[in-house]
């Protein structure tokens, strides 16, 4: 008799920077602050976060959470290398629901397994996000987050060290949530 | 298509991140503070589940540098460690960020159990470091060496810790941290 049950599907049905797959664990071992919206520190200034893919899936939404809406942001997916896989361009940050997590919808990308980062750049510095945030930037980079001087996001990335106390929320999926 | 448990590892590895001890010693956030103790070696465990290929090693680095630093990944015998590969005697350099060192040519450390270790030659030197008291780094697996001079030497020899410093540090296959 097995105490197990067995053939059950335990699959994560979104992963996001606060998943284990990217740097969930590490905010919670450092004793992070629970996440709240606040502005991004700099204006057009591309984040990237490391998130791991584990199978071959194809996505086909990506996930934000605002408090106030102003300007505008772009969002996307790089290999591990810096090659742009998707960007949704410059979008009207008012096209996200207010004090909420909205879906943006993207092409649908097929990824395979490996290392990836997920991208989120805004044009200022009055629209809050969802995010987590340090004492120093340098845990952060510890995290294997890094950034860009930029606001449309790059093809190719050109990654540099990371300097904001801040890990922004940007989920991923390949289902329609309700 | 949802995401099954992923056993692959992020491009930057540090003493908190999961393959470490981070969900074994959950503390307040880090903080910078002196080196306890000079000459000091601090080993954390810390194991891989598939291939890694270590490009960089990397401390942070607290609001005031001194003398030298040395990091480095030990294989993880019972009481003693061969070294695999480090950064060298380095002159603590830049406050209040990350210092990684390259090295010169890559190693893929194999699936398995090592210790990353951290090692400081004076006690002016302020790094960031998690305090989650001995009796529990001990049950992290953490451990120690007094060294006669940097650079960490190439068999490592497991003592007790007895200093209440786990160092923010770690490991990269990432070109940039």
């Amino acid at each position: 008799m097995t105490d197990w049950a067995q053939g059950q599907d335990t699959s994560r049905i979104v992963i996001s920077t606060f998943s284990p797959e990217s740097v969930g664990i590490d905010i919670l071992t450092s004793a992070l602050a629970a996440p709240a919206v606040a502005a991004v520190p700099s204006a057009n200034v591309a984040m990237f976060v490391p998130v791991i893919i584990p199978v071959h899936v194809t996505v086909s939404q990506m996930l934000l959470s605002i408090g106030l809406q102003s300007g505008n942001f772009d969002v996307g997916i790089y290999d591990d290398q810096g090659n742009k896989i998707y960007s949704k361009g410059s979008t009207a940050v008012s096209t996200l629901t207010s004090n909420a997590t909205s879906a943006v919808a993207i092409t649908s990308t097929m990824l395979k397994p490996g290392i990836y980062y997920l991208a989120l750049s805004c044009d200022n510095t009055s629209a809050t996000w969802m995010r987590v945030t340090a004492n120093v930037n340098g845990i952060m980079g510890a995290m294997g987050l890094l950034q860009q001087a930029a606001f449309l996001l790059q093809s190719p990335a050109t990654f540099a060290k990371y300097a904001q106390p801040y890990v922004p929320y940007i989920g991923l999926t390949g289902r329609t949530l309700v | 298509m949802d995401f099954p448990f992923a056993r692959m590892h992020k491009p930057v590895l540090s003493s908190l991140s999961l393959e470490a001890i981070g969900s074994s010693i959950r503390v307040a956030q880090p903080a910078a503070a002196t080196w306890p103790v000079v000459k000091l070696a601090i080993f954390v465990p810390f194991k891989l589940d598939t291939p890694y290929i270590l490009r960089k090693l990397w401390w942070m680095n607290g609001g005031s540098v001194s003398g030298n630093v040395d990091c480095g990944v030990y294989m993880a015998d019972n009481t003693s460690g061969m070294l695999l590969a480090s950064a060298g005697s380095t002159a603590q350099a830049s406050t209040s960020v990350i210092q990684a060192v390259t090295l010169g040519t890559p190693v893929t450390l194999g699936p398995g159990r090592y210790y990353m270790a951290l090692a400081i030659d004076n006690t002016t030197a302020t790094v960031w470091r998690s305090t989650p008291g001995i009796p529990l780094a001990k049950a992290a697996g953490m451990a120690q060496q007094t060294l006669a001079n940097l650079p960490l030497p190439a068999t490592a020899t497991f003592a007790t810790i007895a200093n209440d410093c786990m160092p923010l540090f770690g490991i990269a296959s990432a070109l940039v941290i």
